[in-house]
């Protein structure tokens, strides 16, 4: 048995109920003063009225008080279960199939069978005036539930068998939304009486944050949280946390690494099997021991044979956690990109070689290709180059053709790479120039022994692949024989120069795209960097850094997440799965489902396929719980929390549950009550006081005689009778 | 004397008091000849009895006719006249401060009352003292039997402030020892205290052979309580602070009040003195005539 108040908001009126106190011992009716001659009258007849007035006075107080607590009471709604008798109850039955429900809650049972069994315990003990409905924490678009209440009992049946589907997922779950969903239901239901069964593991990531504005269910309803309580594991959980596809561009026939994070959220070290598998049908598998709390990444190395859209999919196996284990990554790939340079072979002087070691673009992907600035906006438009190399002399003239000027600019914004840099063979700065490059040659700097050269922002995209485990710069020992220092913009930034802080080559972004000016040649003549080893890395990341046409195709995800956009005015989306869970959605855009597990998942939109990269939220394997009688999630709605034993007890309970006593009619009537006691008592006629007893006149019931012949009248006098004498 | 100078005793109210006389029941003792009964015989019109003639009496006196029928020496009485003395006692404790529906304070009507028996008892050959009266007597003034010597008498009225509190039953008691020759007391007062301790006083008077006249002046608004609602009232005398709702004591208060008259009125009377209730809101005139015209 246990006594619940339905509305419990108004809890924070009650001290509304020293109101009547307040009023009368505070700010009691202001009195009119008045000068008197003598209270020697009140006196003498107050102490008997005065002690009526005064005991009036705390009744009509009490009265006062009790009618206020007693609206208070009724509005309250307070219900004692357990006793007394209603009518049908509408039950919605929230069941959390989060990734958190994987976890094992007794024997080889995971909390999602438990859940389900109670659930179907709820559903099977249902009366026949009773009505019943499923909500999901994480709305899984693959089981398919009645959206309203149901009390038919073919209904019931087949929710019975729905519920048999539900499986737990790899999503976190939204705790307001589901709740909401849920006290939406009751909106049209004629029930006296409405339920809520939440049957979760109050995994904290989840129960543990405040809402806001949570709306309060209706009148009359219970909540309660049955907790499923977690098994603790003797294995490690490792989670994988991302997948992390490099930030070029991924040509076919160059192989590029897929970095793959992984967490171990336990406090156990752990070793796990890190499996992969690709749409080529090329997989692999390693073993990786992660020690407890720590992050590792691993690095796999990918080679697409092919241009177009790929995936992989990369899952842990051998942990004691299942449902925080699988990432999958889609990923755009093209044919072997050429790299333009405006102008003669010689005056790149090792640049091209760097770009095409072979010559023909093996090994690299880069294929170099040289023109005219006259060409330049032709072979832009027609071999969409990863890069255009320009030297000064030829963007002198680029500089020039307005209409070449602006392809290039257009060309960058949208993710191309433009380098400009002096000729091998010398010459000044370009003249005219393009203004948005971000950085201005000065005159030339020369010393035959060298300039000493230091790499200034190692943390470039461009250095990425020219670091060492340490997180250094291979490119050591560098020397600069001559250059033209670069008075650089705002948004510009230094990567290589000198001590004294002068730079000769920068970055700056330009919409999607980069600019590298350059202040020297990239000639032996002018610097040792061309006799690097790390210089052909750093010259292929300068064309495969910037974006790329139709990446915006790609979105990375977390199981949970519905795609955040879709093109306005597209009408019909077609939801499929590429790989992982089997899904197949097709409805207005605007309904669209979440991602429940992970995987990769193509939604189409007209003509246009954008492709989802769904990965399992790691939050799901945290093993903190809400342990305490409230759950912060559900805020100020008043619920219940009971630890969950078994679905016999908890049809047990519920059964003793729908037997209830709601006091507001009483409360009511009790308060009209006092209502009308007080009423009578503050209205009542003043009281009279009560008059002392008359004292005997002597000469009452005396007879007179007619005047004697002296005059005088005789006057004889009964004597009072020992009853008036006593009086 | 020019009595527009006295502020009790206006030429107007002393015109209309003119040709008023007042008189005692009982016997009285004055040091002059006068119009009142006197305890003792002596020379006069007024016989009184006779009494057995004894050695030492004077031959003269003896009644020659009684003797001629019955053959006895008897000796004819005649019944002493004397004058009045009366004493004003005057009430000036702080209640008398009083004023709601009357015209005057409590304070100011008692004066005029004052101020017009001293005048109707100075204009019939007797003599009138004032007595002024809180806690004890504050000051005191000699009879005088002339209009002119009542001057100091009446601007001593004009100088009185209500102050203190009242203790009449201990001021009856100090002038019924101090006047040894039986007089008429006229007290002008609210009366305000125990009716009981008052009434001691007055037996004590009565028992010394004086007359008290008792004249109790009261604001309508202390009869009956003229306002409604919750109040504060403070008393005068005491600062004595009650909250009271009106409504509800309105009937009791005025019970108890009349309760109270009575008790005086019996009281006074039994004493064969005379009670008076007087209302501020009355005429001043009416009231000493209704006194005058007793006798």
């Amino acid at each position: 048995m246990n006594f619940v108040l339905l509305n419990p908001l108004f809890t924070w009126l009650l001290p509304l109920v020293a109101a009547p106190v307040i009023f009368h011992l505070f700010l009691r009716i202001r009195k009119r003063q008045r000068p008197f001659s003598t209270l020697m009258f009140f006196q003498r007849i107050s102490p008997r009225l005065s002690a009526r007035r005064k005991v009036k006075e705390w009744l009509v107080l009490l009265l006062r008080t009790l009618l206020i607590l007693f609206l208070l009471l009724a509005l309250l709604r307070p219900v004692w279960y357990g006793v007394g008798s209603t009518g049908g109850v509408a039950q919605v039955i929230v069941i959390d199939n989060s990734g958190s429900m994987a976890g094992i809650a007794r024997g080889d049972k995971t909390k999602m069978q438990v859940a389900v069994e109670a659930a179907q315990a709820l559903i099977g003990g249902q009366r026949e005036k009773d009505s019943v409905a499923v909500v999901l924490l994480v709305n899984d678009p693959n089981v398919t539930l009645p959206t309203g209440l149901t009390s038919d009992k073919k209904e019931k049946s087949e929710l019975l068998g729905a519920v048999t589907r539900i499986k737990e997922t790899e999503a976190s779950g939204a705790i307001q939304q589901t709740f909401e969903r849920a006290i939406a239901m009751f909106e049209n239901s004629a029930s006296p009486r409405f339920e809520i069964h939440i049957l979760t593991d109050t995994q904290e990531v989840e129960w543990n944050k405040a809402p806001v504005g949570l709306r309060n269910p209706r009148s009359g309803t219970g909540v309660y949280v049955h907790r499923i309580t977690t098994l603790a594991t003797a294995n490690a959980n490792v989670a994988v946390t991302g997948l992390a596809l490099p930030e070029k561009k991924i040509l076919v026939g160059r192989k590029f690494p897929l970095r793959v994070e992984l967490r171990n959220t336990s406090e156990i070290d752990g070793s796990v099997r890190l499996n992969w598998a690709d749409d080529l049908g090329n997989k692999g598998t390693q073993e990786v021991p992660v020690p407890k709390r720590e992050d590792k990444t691993v690095v796999l190395g990918f080679e697409p044979a092919t241009p177009g859209i790929h995936w992989v999919n990369v899952w842990v196996e051998g942990d004691g956690f299942p449902s925080d284990n699988k990432a999958a990554a889609a990923f755009s790939t093209t044919e072997k990109r050429p790299v333009l340079f405006v102008g003669k072979d010689e005056d790149f002087g090792l640049f091209p070689m760097a770009i095409s070691p072979s010559g023909d673009g093996r090994f690299s992907g880069l294929l170099p290709v040289f023109v005219t600035p006259a060409e330049l906006v032709k072979a832009i438009d027609e071999k969409k180059p990863a890069l255009v190399a320009v030297n000064w002399a030829a963007m002198g003239a680029v500089a020039g053709d307005s209409a070449a000027a602006a392809t290039l600019k257009v060309w960058v914004e949208r993710g191309g790479s433009l380098f400009v840099g002096p000729s091998s063979l010398g010459g000044g700065p370009p003249t005219p120039t393009i203004e948005w490059l971000g950085a201005t040659p000065e005159p030339l700097v020369q010393a035959e022994q060298g300039f000493p050269v230091l790499a200034f922002q190692k943390g470039a995209a461009v250095f990425v692949e020219l670091k060492d485990e340490r997180g250094d710069i291979f490119l050591r020992n560098l020397k600069a024989f001559k250059f033209h220092p670069l008075k650089l913009e705002e948004k510009t930034t230094a990567l290589f120069g000198l001590e004294d802080g002068r730079a000769f080559l920068a970055e700056r972004a330009v919409g999607k795209g980069l600019v590298f000016t350059c202040g020297l040649a990239l000639d032996p003549l002018w610097s040792t960097l061309p006799l690097k080893g790390g210089f052909l890395a750093l010259a292929q990341s300068m064309a495969l850094l910037g974006g790329e046409a139709g990446e915006e195709n790609l979105v990375s995800l977390t199981a949970g997440d519905r795609l955040l956009t879709v093109p306005p005015g597209a009408t019909n989306l077609h939801l499929q799965s590429i790989t992982g869970n089997l899904l197949d959605w097709k409805g207005e855009p605007n309904k669209r489902p979440i991602f429940p597990l992970a995987g990769v998942y193509a939604a189409q939109l007209g003509a246009q396929t954008i492709y989802a990269s769904v990965r399992s939220s790691p939050r799901e394997g945290e093993a903190q719980f809400v342990k305490g009688a409230t759950v912060p999630a559900l805020g100020t709605v008043a619920h219940v929390v009971r630890t969950f034993d078994n679905a016999d007890a908890i049809l047990a309970e519920v059964r003793k549950l729908s037997r209830a006593v709601d006091f507001f009619l009483p409360a009511l009537l009790l308060g009209f009550l006092c209502l009308m006691i007080e009423g009578f008592l503050a209205n009542a006629k003043p009281m009279k006081p009560v008059a002392p007893p008359a004292k005997p006149n002597p000469l009452d019931g005396a007879t007179v005689a007619k005047p004697d012949e002296f005059g005088f009248m005789k006057v004889s006098v009964k004597p009072p009778e020992k009853a008036a004498v006593k009086a | 004397m020019s009595t527009s100078a006295y502020k009790f005793l206006p030429p107007q109210f002393a015109d209309r008091l003119r040709g008023l006389g007042l008189g005692v029941r009982g016997r009285v003792e004055g040091g002059t000849q006068g119009a009142h009964r006197s305890p003792h015989q002596g020379a006069s019109v007024e016989f009184s009895d006779f009494r057995e003639y004894v050695r030492g009496d004077s031959p003269q006196l003896i009644d020659w006719s009684v003797y001629a029928r019955s053959d006895k020496y008897v000796i004819r009485r005649y019944q002493e006249e004397t004058s009045l003395r009366a004493f004003v006692l005057l009430d000036t404790s702080e209640s008398m401060a009083f004023k709601e529906e009357g015209a005057h304070t409590k304070m100011d009507y008692a004066c005029y009352l004052a101020a017009g028996f001293m005048y109707i008892l100075c204009s019939q050959a007797d003599s009138a003292g004032l007595v002024i009266f809180n806690e004890g007597i504050k000051n005191s003034f000699p009879p005088v039997r002339s209009i002119a010597n009542l001057r100091p008498l009446l601007l001593a009225l004009e100088g009185i402030k209500p102050t203190g509190r009242s203790n009449i039953e201990d001021v009856l008691h100090k002038m019924a020892e101090q006047v040894k020759t039986r007089s008429l007391f006229i007290v002008i007062s609210d009366c305000l205290a125990d009716s009981t301790s008052i009434l001691r006083g007055v037996r004590h008077m009565h028992h010394n052979g004086h007359e008290v006249t008792m004249l109790q002046v009261l604001d309508p608004a202390e009869m009956y309580l003229n306002f409604t609602g919750l109040a504060e009232l403070k008393e005068l005398e005491t600062g004595e602070r009650m909250v009271i709702e009106v409504d509800d004591l309105k009937d009791a208060y005025a019970a108890e009040v009349q309760r109270f008259i009575g008790e005086l009125r019996k009281g006074c009377l039994d004493c064969r003195g005379d009670y008076q209730l007087v209302s501020t809101k009355a005429e001043i005139d009416d009231v000493i005539r209704a006194r005058a015209t007793m006798v």
